[in-house]
C-alpha cells in the first residue's frame, strides 16, 4: 500500500534517491575513494577536474591546495555530515520528545515551565545560538553534535506536546488508565507510538538543517577541525583559491546542496504520504 | 490590547535577564575564564592582572551584579584587539548590517510574494511544480556557497559587481542576493501554502458562486487574508538573518557586526564577542516584541493566553 502511494509521490522518490546516494557515499567512502583523502603532494596541488583543460582521470574532481584528491575528500566528508545530522537529530529529538510528552501528558506547571523555556529559546535564531556557543566550547565533531542537538529540541518538543494533548483524550488511553496502567507505561506504550509519524517528518527536515548548520560552523572554523574532511571547512579553504581554482569550493558546496535538498524533498514527500 | 503589550513586554524583560546571565556565563563555558579572557600570548603576570581587573577572584554572583551594573552604564569592557570600548565598536557596525539585512528582505519579499501567488493560483500546473522545486532548492542552498558562486560568476567572470567590501550600491547587490535566496524559498512556499489554503475556504467559493471576477477574488480577498502569516514570518526572519549574517558577511568581507563577531571569535576577543552577542540578542527581543504586537493589530482574533 505504502509502496503504491510512493509511486505517485515524485518528491518522495527524488528525496529517497538523493539521500540514498549520500548514504552510500558515506558508507562506502573507503572503497569508492580513488586515493587516500589525507595524502598530500604539493606537486599535484590545484589540478583541475578531469573534463577541464589540464585535468586527468586520476583526479576526477581535481585536487586541493595541498594536492589531495577532492573526490576522496568529498566522499569522506559525507561521513562527517551524516554523522552530525543523525547524531544531533537523535539528541534533539530525544530531549524534545521526552519534554513534549511530559509537558502534554501532565500539563500544569511542568507544562508551562517547559513551554516558557521553549519560548525564550525560540526568540533566538538557532544558528546564532549555535555560533555563540561554539565560540566558547572547544570545537570538535562531538561538541557540534551536542550543541546542534540542544539548540533544536524545541520543534520536537512542541509537536510531540501537541500530539500528546490530542492522543491522551482518546478512548484507549482512558481504557488503559481504567485497568490501572501506570503513567509511565501509558506514555511509552500507548501515547508515544501514536505521535511518531509527525516526528519522523520533523526529524528529516531538521536533519537537513543540522547538516547546513554544521557546514556553516565548519566554514567559520568553529566546527569540525582539519585534517578531518568536512564539506564546510573544505569550502572555506576553497574560498581562498576560488580565483584560480573554481572547482575547489564548488564541489564541496554542491555536495552540501544535494544532501540538504534530498532530505528536504524526503520531508516534503513524507508529509504527503 | 494594553494587556497584551504589557504581557509581551514583561516576557521581553525576562528574556533579557536570561540573556544577560547566559552571556555572562559564556566565559565559563570554556573552562578557565581567565584563559578565555586573555589573548593567547599572555604572560602569567598579565593573567593575574586580568583576574583582578575583571574581578574573577570574587564570588560569581557579585561578578554578575558588577557585570549588569556596568552594562547599564554602556560599559561592556574594552576590545583586546581594537583597544576601544567594545559596545561602541558594535554600534558603529550595526547600521552596515541592518542595511544588508533590510535590502535582502526587500529583495526576498519583492520576488517571493508574486511568485507564491502565481504558483498558488495555478496549483498543480507545470509552473507550480517548477516553482515548488525551485523554492525548495533555494531553501536547501547554503548561503555561503551561493555567495561564493555569485562572486565567482558575477564578479570574477562577468565583472559586473565588485567581489567584496563596502562601497556604493554595487557592493550591496551580491551579498544581499546571497542573503535573500534562502528567504525567497521560504517566503514563496509560505505565500503559496497560505494562498492555496485561503482559496479553498468557503467564503471564496461563495464569492465565486456569486460571480465575483476571479482576479478580484484572488487579489482583493484571498491575498489580503493570506498575508497575515507572512508578516510574522518576514519579521522573524529579519532576526534570523541578523544571526546568520556572521557567515555571509565573512564571505563578502562586509564590515558589519557579523564580520566583527567572526573576527572577534578568531582573535578570542572576549569582551567584543560578549558585546556583539548582547546587542544582537537585544535586537532579536525587540523585533520579536514588535512582530507580536503587529500581529495582534493586524489580526484581532489573536489573543495570547
Amino acid at each position: 500500500m505504502k509502496i503504491r502511494l510512493a509511486k505517485e509521490n515524485t518528491m518522495f522518490n527524488f528525496g529517497i534517491f538523493f539521500t540514498g546516494v549520500v548514504v552510500l557515499m558515506a558508507l562506502f567512502a573507503g572503497i569508492l575513494s580513488p586515493h587516500d583523502y589525507a595524502k598530500q603532494d604539493l606537486k599535484l596541488a590545484l589540478k583541475p577536474p578531469c573534463w577541464a583543460k589540464g585535468g586527468s582521470w586520476t583526479y576526477p574532481l581535481g585536487t586541493d591546495h595541498l594536492g589531495r584528491d577532492l573526490l576522496s575528500r568529498i566522499l569522506h566528508g559525507a561521513r562527517v555530515s551524516l554523522l552530525v545530522g543523525v547524531g544531533s537529530v537523535l539528541i534533539g529529538s530525544t530531549i524534545g520528545t521526552f519534554l513534549g510528552l511530559i509537558s502534554g501528558f501532565y500539563g500544569g506547571w511542568i507544562d508551562s515551565l517547559i513551554m516558557r523555556i521553549a519560548d525564550i529559546q525560540l526568540s533566538f535564531p538557532a544558528i546564532f545560538l549555535a555560533i555563540a556557543l561554539m565560540a566558547f566550547i572547544p570545537p570538535s565533531i562531538w561538541s557540534i553534535i551536542l550543541v546542534l542537538g540542544v539548540v533544536t529540541w524545541i520543534q520536537f518538543g512542541r509537536v510531540s506536546r501537541g500530539s500528546t494533548l490530542s492522543v491522551k483524550e482518546k478512548d484507549f488511553v482512558e481504557a488503559a488508565r481504567s485497568v490501572g496502567t501506570s503513567n509511565a507505561k501509558i506514555i511509552l506504550r500507548h501515547i508515544f507510538p501514536n505521535i511518531l509519524s509527525p516526528l519522523i517528518v520533523i526529524a528529516t527536515v531538521s536533519m537537513s538543517w543540522m547538516i547546513l548548520a554544521e557546514a556553516g560552523l565548519s566554514f567559520l572554523g568553529l566546527g569540525v577541525q582539519p585534517p578531518t574532511p568536512a564539506w564546510g571547512s573544505m569550502l572555506s579553504e576553497g574560498r581562498t583559491y576560488f580565483g584560480i581554482a573554481w572547482w575547489y569550493a564548488t564541489f564541496p558546496g554542491l555536495a552540501i546542496f544535494i544532501t540538504v535538498l534530498g532530505l528536504n524533498m524526503l520531508g516534503d514527500g513524507l508529509r504527503k504520504l | 490590547m494594553r494587556q497584551l503589550i504589557l504581557k509581551r513586554l514583561w516576557q521581553a524583560v525576562l528574556v533579557l535577564v536570561i540573556v544577560s546571565i547566559l552571556s555572562f556565563l559564556l566565559v565559563y563555558l570554556s573552562g578557565d575564564p581567565v584563559k578565555a579572557l586573555v589573548p593567547l600570548d599572555a604572560s602569567p603576570a598579565d593573567m593575574e592582572n586580568i583576574k583582578v581587573q575583571f574581578g574573577l577572584d570574587r564570588p560569581i554572583y557579585i561578578q554578575y551584579i558588577t557585570f549588569v551594573k556596568q552594562a547599564f552604564k554602556g560599559d561592556l569592557g574594552d576590545s583586546f584587539r581594537y583597544r576601544q570600548e567594545s559596545l561602541k565598536l558594535v554600534l558603529q557596525r550595526l547600521p552596515t548590517t541592518l542595511q544588508l539585512v533590510a535590502f535582502a528582505v526587500l529583495i526576498a519579499v519583492c520576488v517571493s510574494i508574486p511568485l507564491g501567488i502565481f504558483t498558488a493560483v495555478r496549483k498543480n500546473s507545470i509552473y507550480d511544480h517548477i516553482g515548488v522545486v525551485a523554492s525548495l532548492s533555494c531553501i536547501s542552498l547554503p548561503g555561503f556557497w551561493a555567495g561564493i558562486l555569485l562572486i565567482l560568476f558575477f564578479a570574477g567572470y562577468l565583472q559586473w559587481f565588485p567581489p567584496s567590501g563596502r562601497g556604493g550600491l554595487s557592493h550591496l547587490v551580491l551579498p544581499a542576493v546571497a542573503n535573500s535566496l534562502h528567504l525567497i524559498g521560504l517566503f514563496t512556499r509560505l505565500t503559496r501554502a497560505s494562498m492555496v489554503d485561503e482559496l479553498e475556504k468557503s467564503y471564496v467559493v461563495a464569492l465565486r458562486a456569486k460571480g465575483v471576477p476571479r482576479w478580484i477574488l484572488q487579489y482583493k480577498h484571498a491575498l489580503k487574508n493570506s498575508l497575515i502569516p507572512i508578516v510574522t514570518v518576514v519579521g522573524l526572519q529579519f532576526g534570523a538573518l541578523l544571526g546568520g549574517s556572521v557567515i555571509i558577511e565573512t564571505v563578502f568581507a562586509w564590515p558589519g557586526i557579523g564580520w566583527l563577531l567572526y573576527s572577534a571569535i578568531t582573535m578570542r576577543d572576549l569582551p567584543l564577542i560578549r558585546a556583539t552577542v548582547l546587542v544582537i540578542s537585544l535586537l532579536f527581543v525587540m523585533i520579536n516584541f514588535i512582530v507580536d504586537v503587529l500581529y495582534a493589530v493586524i489580526d484581532p482574533k489573536i489573543r495570547y493566553t
